[in-house]
């Protein structure tokens, strides 16, 4: 394997790595400020968990789309 | 593009996600005709419960969101959107099957759905040059700017949906493959368990954005003029 290949597979890892990264933020803060709001008002917990699930799984496809990039260029290499 | 290794619908001329979605498609126009017969007002029978509650949440959203006579018109599309998308991301789990929806040419055409269906509807519910308008709030020297970057928006609304089902799909595939190599008999149940959760989450993730997007294109004006209508009803009080 030479340095070039080494290099070239860097590529996809970064992708994910930092994908992973901002998404892992964006659903902490969700679920965060989710769970704040439960805490305050325990009535509407269903809405709010639904809201939850929604705002997490909209963060959550930034870094999906880092994913789809990384098997897209592992299966160029 | 063949790639598993054991297909058991398999027509030699036709990809097989495309000979899988036909074969879901079959399983749930049967199991709909079979508990669509002798239909009671307390149904005895469990899974026609669990589909009735199913069907009332949808509704309920609607109501919420688009309000009661739109929400009639469009909940057999979002209901049946649902349930299809649940049991094409759901059929993954049986062996021998293929899962329609990790390849990207079913999530590309269902989004391009949606996708027709909520500049369909902002048209024929606001009049073409309303909804054009649409495009063209904010202050008036800031239009050159706004208008190409909402274009570009509205297509990104294509790719982020079908990437989002796509990726979530593949990628569950993808996590059972590898833990196949790494403890084969016991992890790959784990995996299931992520593909089987994923699969209501994102079914459900993208019908509501389906939903969000047809209330944003259908509500903008009337919200507006519906405001200015309550400021001119509200009473003068006298403080005298």
């Amino acid at each position: 394997m030479d340095i070039g290949t080494g290099i070239a597979i860097l590529g996809p890892a970064l992708a994910v790595g930092l994908a992973g990264a901002g998404a892992g933020v964006g659903i902490g803060l969700a679920g965060k400020g989710s769970l704040e709001a439960m805490a305050r008002n325990p009535n509407m917990y269903s809405k709010i968990q639904t809201n939850m699930l929604i705002a997490a799984a909209l963060a959550e496809s930034v870094a999906i789309y880092g994913l789809v990039i990384a098997f897209i260029l592992l299966g160029k290499i | 593009m063949q790639e598993h290794g054991l297909v058991i619908f398999h027509i030699p001329g036709i990809p097989d996600f495309i000979t899988n979605t036909w074969v879901v498609m079959a399983i749930i126009l049967f199991v709909a005709y079979k508990l669509s017969q002798n239909l009671d007002l307390f149904p005895k029978n469990k899974f026609l419960l669990a589909i009735e509650s199913l069907y009332k949440f949808f509704k309920d959203l609607l109501n919420q969101t688009l309000g009661k006579e739109k929400a009639k018109k469009f909940l057999p599309y979002f209901f049946a959107l649902f349930i299809f998308i649940l049991c094409m991301n759901l059929w993954g789990l049986i062996p021998g099957a293929v899962q329609p929806t990790s390849n990207i040419n079913t999530t590309l055409a269902l989004a391009i759905l949606s996708f027709i269906l909520y500049h369909a509807s902002g048209i024929k519910f606001q009049g073409i040059i309303n909804y054009i308008k649409h495009f063209l709030s904010g202050p008036k020297w800031l239009i050159p700017l706004m208008l190409p970057v909402e274009i570009i928006s509205h297509f990104a609304r294509i790719i982020s949906l079908s990437f989002r089902l796509f990726g979530n799909m593949f990628g569950d595939e993808m996590i059972v493959l590898i833990l196949f190599t790494i403890f084969p008999l016991v992890l790959p149940l784990l995996g299931m368990l992520i593909v089987f959760g994923n699969s209501f989450l994102q079914a459900f993730i993208f019908v509501m954005l389906s939903i969000i997007y047809v209330a944003l294109a259908v509500h903008h004006h009337h919200e507006e003029k519906e405001k200015e209508k309550e400021k001119e009803n509200v009473p003068d009080i006298d403080l005298a």
